[in-house]
């Protein structure tokens, strides 16, 4: 069992950011299981409607992160919120263009630059959620 | 011989250190007053082994390790820290430093700290030269279905890669990408017969699945049987399952508008994009990827020749 955390999440503002901290293979291990169940019940709540998902610490990644990643977006378009994707390695733009994924979301060089991006993207709502 | 940079704006410590290290038989030793005298000596120079002070005018020793760790990546550097200076110097050790010696225990540890470091990176640098000479790499893998070994397989992979010169780092991440899909692919949804449906469900559900299966028949017998060779040349993976196979062409293309919101199916698509041949045997529960190097086998100048295989 890991202590490790597999994600971590950040406020901004009514945007969530999500970074991936390991390339995370399967989920065997209870705590990981845990800790990306907490993320999928976090985008339900109905405050957050813009996700960046930072993958700055992650120099490569696979399928196994773009069938997360695309989790994640499905989470969000059944919600009408907005997802980008930011600081992705050279390799890591690759390989979501060869799958295609960045037509589904926007990539960014910079996490200030999604959130700017999404800001203009989705007009503020209120929501109960927020103050 | 070694040579050994001292970096320090006061003569006072660079005298005194660099009495400490010329006492050491075998030792050159030389100075700098600060950071960017030490770049310029190190860039005509390369000394073995870089000992300097933290703070000093111009560029301070945290800016002078960062510098030399993004130029000249082989160099170790020990910090001389004064009192006051801890949060610095654990700053400096995560940026790349080596090692440190507090300024009021030099005497006790300077030297002794200097020679351990030589000593290893001597070790380090005479490894990688006989890695480089390496011509082929060939070596057979049986696994048990366990995730963890995947990572550890795949470095150690890259590494020979590397060293025999079949493609260069982004190169072999691309590789080393492809065979990870290949090993996953063979572990979870080969032996464990675990099924992209279930993956895209409850996290916590799929996870007591994979434990389950891990501890019961057949599945928990189930092994992992994996060729790897490498050469300048091309690399050769076959990766084998004991599951009951797949038919790889009933696999949808991911890349279908269609299909790009499934969350599961992209693994084949990057070994066929990373991998220059894909081949799957009739009953679909081996995989054979080729890569070919694309510096057409260039060799390490260092070393021999690499003799023509056997026919």
């Amino acid at each position: 069992m890991s202590d490790q955390k597999l994600v971590r999440m950040e406020e901004a503002g009514d945007a969530l950011i999500v970074s991936p901290l390991m390339a995370f293979g399967h989920l065997l291990d209870p705590a990981v299981a845990r800790d990306w169940k907490q993320v999928l019940d976090r985008l339900d709540d109905p405050g957050v409607k813009r996700l960046v998902v930072d993958l700055g610490e992650l120099p490569y990644f696979g399928s196994t992160v773009l069938d997360w990643l695309v989790q994640l977006w499905n989470r969000m378009r059944a919600k009408q919120g907005v997802m980008a994707a930011c600081n992705v390695s050279t390799v890591g733009r690759e390989v979501l263009s060869l799958a295609r994924l960045d037509t589904l979301w926007r990539v960014f060089d910079t996490r200030k630059e999604a959130l700017a991006e999404l800001a203009s993207a989705v007009p503020p709502q209120a929501s109960p959620s927020q103050p | 011989m070694p040579i050994v940079l001292v970096v320090d704006d006061s003569a006072v410590d660079r005298r005194l250190v660099g009495g400490m290290l010329g006492k050491v038989p075998g030792l050159a030793v030389q100075f700098a007053a600060d950071g960017r005298e030490a770049l310029a000596f190190i860039e005509g120079e390369r000394p073995d082994l870089v000992i300097t002070d933290l703070v000093m005018p111009e560029m301070d020793g945290l800016e002078l390790v960062s510098t030399v760790v993004d130029r000249y990546g082989q160099i170790p550097i020990i910090l001389m820290t004064g009192k006051g200076s801890e949060e610095i110097a654990v700053a400096a050790l995560k940026a790349g430093a080596a090692s440190y010696v507090p300024k009021t225990a030099l005497h006790q540890f300077l030297v002794e700290t200097a020679l351990d470091i030589l000593a290893m990176t001597q070790d380090r640098q005479s490894s990688q030269r006989l890695m480089g000479c390496l011509g082929t790499g060939q070596f057979t893998f049986t696994l048990e279905n366990d995730a963890e070994l995947i990572p550890s397989l795949v470095n150690y992979v890259q590494n020979v890669a590397i060293s025999v010169g079949l493609c260069d780092d982004s190169d072999c991440v691309r590789v080393c990408i492809a065979l990870e899909e290949a090993l996953r692919n063979a572990m979870f949804h080969g032996n464990l017969e675990i099924s992209s449906e279930v993956r895209e469900g409850d996290p916590e559900a799929y996870a007591a699945l994979l434990a389950e299966r891990m501890q019961n028949d057949p599945w928990r017998r189930r092994k992992l049987y994996v060729d790897v060779r490498l050469s300048r040349q091309a690399g050769t993976f076959v990766v084998r399952d004991e599951g009951p196979g797949f038919d790889p062409r009933s696999l949808p293309d991911p890349t279908d508008p269609a299909n790009l919101e499934k969350v599961s199916g992209r693994g084949l698509l990057l070994m066929r994009t990373f991998m220059d041949d894909v081949r799957f045997n009739a009953t679909g529960n081996e995989v054979t990827m080729v890569k070919y190097s694309a510096a057409g086998g260039a060799g390490n100048g260092e070393c021999a020749a690499t003799p023509p295989a056997a026919p």
